[in-house]
């Protein structure tokens, strides 16, 4: 920069006035923020204002301060935070009680660079906490204005800094009196300031702060209200359209192929690790009707969702017969977005919770539980009194709205009128019915065979016949497709297997319905729950017993019927993931457990188990030192003989020997430290004491002062280059260093 | 800690040299340096050598300290023409004792003056140089201690070369110092031009320190602490005038410890009892130039006198002081 287009710039005096100006704003602005909390601090929170208010009118005041306040002032406040946290149950007021009396410390006080930066942690401090207990409008705005106002603080430190490396004084607080800053005078000071701003940068630098503050407030405004847990992952957002796993029909194409897809669809928690079922079906829809694509849900059930929609919380399950087995706890689901509206189901349940309220449709007949719409966030949700069951109850569907129904003429009792459809065409049924026929090896009569009977050699018979693989390929004919692949020696994927067995039942007379959903999953035994992933999703049939109860049958192979026995299973078999990406994995459930609550009542008890924590822990101290000191009376309290004084004196000459030779050897100790801790280095002192030498050793002083500096110099020129032995006392030495390096600055600057 | 300076001593000691420069400050007028680096070398055990014009007052330097000292003076004049023996003495036979008796020569004092030095043969140079190394005369066969303190304070001049035999560098080396002596201050040669006196003969000054104060206060001097990092920073001194292309050769490892001790007798003098670096600093110009040589020719002995001390300052000051 040339000198003529050089502006004029702030003194270092008067940045520094600029700088306790800012640091003033800084302690007020972060002291401010406790307004929002429900702490019985206002009036402290008063009163420190007040005081700093005062100093950033009057800067010379803390001057006139005695000396002794200061000296005093760290070991009232040691005892004043002790005495709070032992008057106070709880931890939290004393801590923001003592922040602010160290901001008031801080505040009112001469600063240093390492002060000034302690000024902003502390402040920052109180902000964060008034920032996580509450959250308010006017607290961002303050939040805002500490902000700049640290921002603006550390440029001018950093200026301050600069400025004295290059070749200023530095400033280093003097024992007595107050800097030459202080004495500048506010009025001549902003008119300096006015002087030397420049406008243009200012305007800039505003305008820039303006545009940052709103760009995030419109980001804020702009990016939908997903629940936190939600927006933590930005996997999230990823759509999963492209990936394969969850289906809500079962179509035939003349290829198809399943890509593995190895993301989580659904992590399951269990309040009762033990609890956990073996070998689980995670239902999520019934496909009971036939068409020559495929299956598909049918209208039925779909008006049936639709007739049940409700905006809702929760969902009281059905209870069915005496043979289900309950299971304990609470089983809480985590789904991820993009997997389904269908919420998948273990089976029957007593309770759905929901974590909000929530449009929520459901089918009783059968058991299935939708939302809406298939939503784009995590869901969330709590089954309790879940029972483990092959089978489910065959229930009525929902009767419809009175006045409806009658119009509608309809009396379903069942969801049986679906579960009979077949492929249409004769040559078809004519297909199916010598499978049959096959399958019950001479057997005559649908009524003959049970169905849990006719289900085991069905699935026998399939598995004979086809094996399974994940690529399919259809012979070419005029049949429906599944038909074709039932007579052909095709591998096939689960979903024929479903289809087959379950055209085949209804061929044979059973009322039967493809079920789509998950099967199995993988137990992680590092966040203790079953996490299942996209690649876990299965399609399975049930059959009618005729008993009132659907039984489940898993045609593919190693699938098989529900075993009543195994119904309740719930040990496993196999070990549990400890991979890293399980570890990995259960970083997401330790994240989810803590922020998915399903109601205000979890919530207030956790607050109320954090609060009695700090407040127990605040009575177990004071009840100890309560102890403590009762054991000490008691003890002076004993009876008193001579032995027992001697043991007493002899205990205190030793403690007294001990710390008189820790005092003696303070150097030494000291010493050996340092060697232990930098070997190889220069002594700590020593670095310290050239470090004043450096500073001071070189000064002018008035002849007046030059005997005491030159003491001073020559203690520190001992205590750097001088046999240790003779070293001074070297706190002493480099507290008058401290004075002598302030009074130096001050005679520099002063006249 | 009985291998560092008791600080009594060392306060004792500051208080004798005190007195001595005192002392020598009424017949030397205006040359306080030259008078303390001339106690520093007497500390630090080292021989003077003294380069200048004559009638500057190298004499004068020489005589007063040693009548400062409580010790004896001698002077040689040396000549072209002066024997080896004229320095050291003579076994002269003795008609009474029938036997061969040693005349010790000038050389048995505590103080030697060897004036013009250079003018004499290398024979005779060299045996005042092997009694300065040695603090011994060999003379047939039997060694003879000269006084101690033994100090050679010798003086050349730089700019008449005409008929002398200047130094080698190996002998050169055998001085702890090189001073030159430099006029006075005008204020300073007016006093000394009312006084009196013409001859240093008339020269009368009180001893003020013994001779085993000296010899104390010596042994007190090896004793000065000197820092790891002070040791250090004269090791780096020492090896910087290795490198540099100025010089035709770097300090000698005698030439670094003559550092040290130079250092640390100017550490007592100034009453400390531990080195700082500035003491290596200001010693290293008397202690350092006569053992460096130029690489390079110059148009006469004074300027390379100034050329090889700019040079070692620019080294000195290039060095990073200690922190």
């Amino acid at each position: 920069m040339s000198t003529e287009s050089k502006r004029p710039q702030l003194s270092l005096d008067e940045l520094r006035l600029l700088k306790w100006l800012l640091g003033g704003a800084l302690a007020l602005v972060s002291l401010w923020t406790v307004f929002f909390l429900d702490v019985e601090a206002l009036s402290l929170v008063s009163l420190a204002s007040l005081a700093v208010v005062a100093v950033l009118i009057w800067p010379q005041l803390p001057a006139r301060v005695p000396g002794f306040v200061r000296w005093l002032s760290v070991p009232a406040l040691i005892a004043v935070l002790v005495g709070d946290f032992y008057l106070s149950p709880e931890t939290l007021p004393p801590l923001i009680r003592l922040a602010i009396l160290l901001v008031l410390y801080r505040g009112v006080g001469y600063r240093q660079r390492r002060e000034d930066l302690q000024l902003i942690v502390l402040g920052l401090f109180l902000i964060v906490v008034a920032g996580v207990l509450t959250v308010a409008l006017g607290f961002a705005f303050l939040l805002l204005l500490f902000t700049a106002c640290a921002l603006v603080f550390l440029f001018v430190v950093t200026l301050i800094e600069t400025k004295e490396t290059g070749g200023g004084t530095a400033d280093s607080l003097p024992a007595t009196g107050a800097p030459a800053w202080t004495r500048l005078g506010w009025r001549r000071f902003f008119g300096r300031l006015a002087e030397v701003a420049d406008w243009r940068l200012l305007a800039f630098a505003g305008s820039l702060f303006a545009v940052v503050v709103v760009l995030s407030g419109v980001l804020f405004l702009i990016i939908p209200r997903f629940e936190i847990a939600t927006g933590f992952f930005l996997d999230r957002y990823i759509t999963k359209k492209s990936r394969t796993g969850f289906t809500e029909t079962i179509r035939f194409g003349d290829v198809a192929e399943l890509i593995s897809d190895e993301t989580t669809a659904l992590r399951v928690d269990f309040s009762d690790p033990a609890a956990r079922p073996g070998n689980p079906y995670w239902r999520l829809v019934v496909l009971d009707e036939y068409s020559r694509e495929g299956f598909k849900i049918s209208a039925a059930a779909k008006a049936e969702l639709l007739r049940s929609q409700r905006v809702t919380a929760y969902l009281r399950g059905r209870r069915t017969g005496s043979r289900a087995a309950g299971v304990g706890g609470q089983w809480t689901f985590y789904v991820e977005p993009g997997v389904s509206r269908f919420l998948p189901l273990p089976g029957n349940f007593e309770m759905l919770r929901l974590r909000e309220l929530l449009p929520l449709q459901s089918s009783v007949s059968r058991l299935v539980v939708a939302l809406r719409t298939e939503p784009m966030t995590m869901t969330a949700y709590r089954l309790e009194g879940v029972q483990l069951a092959g089978e489910i109850a065959d229930v009525p569907p929902a009767r419809p709205p009175t006045g409806r129904a009658a119009a509608a003429g309809r009396s379903e009792t069942s969801a049986l009128p679906q579960s009979l459809q077949l492929p249409a065409g004769a040559d078809n049924r004519e297909a199916l019915q010598r499978v049959v026929a096959e399958i019950r090896g001479g057997e005559d009569g649908a009524t003959g065979l049970p169905a849990e009977e006719f289900a085991r050699r069905a699935c026998a018979w399939l598995s004979r016949r086809h094996a399974y693989a994940l690529s399919v390929t259809l012979p070419s004919g005029d049949k429906d497709d599944i038909v074709r692949w039932v007579e052909s020696n095709q591998p096939g994927f689960c979903e024929y297997f479903a289809a087959a067995f379950t055209v085949l039942a209804r061929a044979a007379g059973y009322p039967a319905r493809v079920v789509a959903g998950f099967h199995g999953g993988t137990w992680n035994a590092v966040g203790n729950y079953y996490q299942i992933k996209n690649s876990d999703a299965h399609a399975w049939s049930e059959i009618h017993t005729g008993r009132g109860t659907w039984l489940r049958v898993d045609p593919t192979p190693g699938g098989g019927l529900a075993d009543s026995r195994a119904a309740v299973q719930t040990a496993m078999a196999r070990q549990g993931d400890r991979s890293w990406s399980a570890r990995l994995d259960s970083l997401r459930i330790m994240w989810y457990r803590r922020v998915v609550s399903f109601d205000q009542r979890t919530q207030t008890e956790m607050a109320e188990q954090l609060k009695s924590l700090t407040a127990d822990s605040g009575q177990a101290v004071r009840a100890f030192l309560d102890r403590m000191m009762a054991r000490l009376r008691a003890w002076l309290a004993g009876p008193w003989n001579w032995a027992r004084a001697g043991r007493v004196a002899g205990g205190t000459v030793l403690a007294g020997a001990f710390v008189w030779l820790i005092w003696r050897g303070r150097e030494e100790i000291r010493w050996r430290w340092s060697r232990l801790c930098q070997r190889g280095r220069v002594d700590p002192v020593r670095r310290e004491a050239g470090r004043w030498l450096a500073r001071i050793g070189h000064r002018i002083v008035p002849a007046e002062r030059q005997a005491v500096h030159a003491g001073i110099v020559t203690d520190l020129q001992r205590l750097r280059y001088g046999p240790r032995s003779s070293w001074p006392e070297p706190g002493a030495v480099f507290r008058r260093a401290r004075r002598e390096g302030g009074a130096g600055r001050c005679t520099a600057t002063g006249r | 800690m009985s291998d560092f300076a008791p600080a009594a001593e060392v306060s004792s000691a500051r208080a004798a040299l005190e007195r001595m420069k005192t002392n020598m400050r009424q017949t030397i007028k205006g040359k306080d340096d030259v008078i303390e680096q001339t106690i520093v070398c007497l500390l630090a055990g080292g021989h003077l050598l003294i380069e200048d014009l004559p009638g500057v007052g190298k004499t004068t330097l020489a005589y007063s300290l040693a009548r400062s000292m409580d010790c004896t003076f001698s002077r040689i004049q040396f000549t072209s023409d002066l024997l080896p023996t004229d320095v050291t003495g003579v076994s002269i036979y003795d008609e009474h004792v029938k036997e061969f008796v040693f005349k010790p020569g000038p050389v048995f004092a505590n103080i030697v003056l060897a004036d013009e030095i250079n003018r004499a043969t290398p024979k005779t140079q060299s045996a005042l140089l092997e009694v300065m190394d040695r603090s011994k005369i060999t003379v047939d066969g039997e060694a003879h201690t000269v006084g101690l303190p033994f100090m050679v304070v010798a003086t050349q001049n730089p700019v008449d070369y005409e008929g002398t035999f200047p130094l080698p560098e190996s002998q050169m080396d055998r001085f702890l110092m090189r001073l030159p002596m430099g006029y006075p201050q005008a204020d300073d040669e007016l006093e000394i031009l009312r006084a009196p006196r013409l001859s240093y003969d008339a020269i009368a000054l009180n001893p003020v320190v013994t001779r085993s104060d000296v010899l104390k206060m010596q042994a007190l001097a090896g004793h000065v602490f000197v820092e790891e990092s002070v040791l250090d920073y004269v090791l780096k001194i020492v090896t910087a005038t290795r490198t540099e292309a100025e010089f035709k050769a770097g300090i000698s490892v005698r030439g670094g410890l003559s550092l040290r001790v130079a250092a640390q007798a100017r550490a007592l003098v100034r009453g400390r009892d531990f080195v700082i670096p500035e003491d290596v600093q200001e010693m290293s110009g008397p202690v350092l130039t006569h053992r460096l040589t130029l690489a390079r020719q110059t148009s006469d002995a004074l300027e390379e006198r100034r050329t090889v001390l700019a040079a070692l300052r620019h080294i000195v000051a290039a060095v990073p002081v200690p922190e």
